[in-house]
């Protein structure tokens, strides 16, 4: 029995002194996220750019070819700046020219993903990412995080770094140099992801500082554009992440007002409707709330929701008609878009434009 | 939980006794590169110790002590990640081919870009099956238990000793869980070994 006892009590002293400190996810190997230390410094702040002058807008990410946009009449224009994605697919100076100012005036903008790597981008190298795993290995940069489950090839980063920031600023300026009108800035909303403590990334931030770090971004990027580069037009709009403006009142390093002032619109998903299923009112009437204190600006406000199915004909009860006369109603520019999102068509049909 | 577990193996050791295995009766070590699933991922070194390897008769013959040293790199210089442990594993039971143990260890686990150290409460369970001399089949689940979450790595290992030497060669294959206390899951792998050892 006393033999037990301290045998027991030799079992017992590691119970006692164990157990404390975070989950290593290195423990089982793979993919580890590593904070970035390199932040960005505050930004300095830059005019607003002008104004979208449009009232129907086209959004196509793949392959979009400026011959068939001529046609339409759709005045604003979001488009990859490449066909395909990639270096070799880039508009020439000529298919610039023709998307914007073919058939009518048209503001062209780039779409420039700001919150995720895309892996088919010329800044990526395949050998960051595990042959099977396809998550960061060790070798990747510390700003690149887990994959988007939902969409395959792309990758969470901490926009925060600065290493990360330099290269959406070479991208940027691809994208002034071919002449776009501006940019679309997409996933802003990864501060949400951020500060989202089962992000499964093992490392989260408060809401908080990742709006300021996201906000912050923005500025910089408008401030590139308009400041360095000299493009004082140049169009700023961010899709989706309208609660950026709750920390819009000047907290931190940030003014009052610096995100309203920055951005020249916002574009808005799945407003009304998730796919084709209604969105409950009251996270509609939530958005809205913030949507229009842009809209109130004097901002365009330009809603995509993927509402057609593409079967039969556009009739006054169809789901794209009374979704786009419910954005026009609210004050927005709509676009119905293939329920499929893969935006790789002008959707056209009687009524849009 | 680990109580009753202690319980429960103070309680079956009192009833079981068998003739050794020969596969844990001298000091036995291993280096150990495991790929997630394919990539170089984790490297370690594990040192076994047999009680019986010292004490002739009684209990401490049923005890076995574990040294080890891991790394998350593809050499045992840790890229992000070091862990250095040690445990004790009681031999519950051991009868002809097969011996059952469970066992309890702690570890100094530091993640150097962090600068966050963590000392996990490590349970473990290990079956072995000895069918044939030179074969050697083991079964082990490891529970990890930490200040903010617990992980759990499950691994069938094969361990080969092709000569009449100690030289043992080792295949695995693993699948590990990492959650935090509420358990939402920050990491899932597969895991593949190869490993090298010594039994002297």
């Amino acid at each position: 029995m006393k033999s037990s006892g301290r045998t027991l009590l030799v079992f017992l002293i590691p119970v006692f002194i164990s157990a404390c400190g975070p989950v290593p996810l290195q423990r089982l190997g793979g993919y580890q996220c590593i904070p970035c230390t390199d932040q960005a410094k505050p930004a300095d702040s830059s005019p607003t750019g002008a104004t979208l002058a449009g009232s129907d807008w086209l959004y196509q990410l793949q392959g979009a070819e400026p011959t068939d946009i001529e046609t339409t009449s759709f005045d604003i224009a979001v488009i990859d700046y490449s066909r395909d994605g990639e270096e070799a697919g880039r508009y020439s100076a000529g298919e610039m020219t023709t998307l914007k100012t073919g058939g009518i005036p048209r503001q062209v903008l780039a779409y420039l993903s700001i919150g995720e790597a895309e892996e088919y981008r010329f800044y990526f190298e395949s050998g960051w990412v595990s042959f099977i795993e396809r998550q960061p290995d060790s070798s990747a940069p510390c700003w690149l995080a887990r994959t988007n489950p939902d969409w395959e090839g792309n990758y969470k980063v901490q926009y925060w770094s600065e290493d990360w920031q330099q290269i959406v600023l070479a991208y940027l300026d691809k994208i002034i140099d071919d002449h776009f009108d501006g940019v679309y800035l997409d996933i802003i909303d990864a501060f949400e992801y951020w500060s989202d403590r089962k992000n499964g990334e093992g490392y989260y931030i408060s809401e908080r500082e990742a709006a300021v770090r996201m906000i912050n971004f923005v500025k910089r990027i408008a401030y590139h554009a308009r400041d360095i580069r000299g493009k004082t037009d140049f169009l700023v709009i961010p899709q989706n992440g309208e609660r950026l403006l709750i920390y819009d009142s000047g907290v931190d390093y940030l003014a009052a007002d610096d995100y309203l002032n920055t951005i020249s619109g916002i574009g808005v998903e799945d407003l009304y409707y998730d796919g084709t299923t209604p969105v409950s009112p009251s996270v509609t009437t939530e958005r809205q709330n913030l949507i229009n204190d842009i809209r109130d600006a004097g901002k365009k406000v330009l809603v995509v929701d993927y509402v057609d199915r593409g079967s039969g004909p556009v009739t006054p009860t169809s789901l794209v008609t009374v979704f786009r006369n419910q954005a026009r109603l609210d004050g927005y520019l709509p676009y119905a878009a293939r329920e499929d999102r893969e935006l790789d068509e002008i959707n056209s049909f009687s009524g849009q434009p | 939980m680990t109580l009753i577990l202690i319980i429960f193996s103070l309680w079956v050791s009192g009833i079981s006794s068998a003739a050794e295995v020969g596969w844990n009766e001298g000091i036995r070590v291993t280096v150990i590169e495991t790929a997630v699933p394919l990539t170089p991922a984790l490297s370690s070194v594990q040192i076994s110790v047999p009680g019986s390897r010292f004490f002739d008769q009684g209990f401490p013959t049923r005890l076995e002590a574990r040294i080890w040293y891991l790394a998350n790199s593809a050499v045992l210089f840790p890229n992000t990640f070091v862990e250095s442990g040690v445990g004790v594993d009681w031999i519950v039971i051991s009868k002809g081919t097969t011996q059952f143990e469970a066992g309890l260890g702690t570890a100094l686990a530091f993640q150097t870009r962090q600068r966050s150290l963590s000392i996990p409460l490590v349970v473990n369970f290990l079956s072995r099956y000895t069918p044939i001399r030179w074969f050697c089949l083991e079964t082990s689940l490891d529970l990890m238990i930490y200040g903010q979450g617990a992980g759990a790595l499950g691994q069938v290992v094969g361990l080969f000793r092709p000569f009449s030497n100690g030289l043992i060669l080792d295949l695995g294959v693993g699948y590990g869980l990492i959650a935090e206390w509420d358990l939402n899951p920050l990491g899932r792998s597969l895991q593949l070994s190869v490993g090298a050892g010594y039994l002297f």
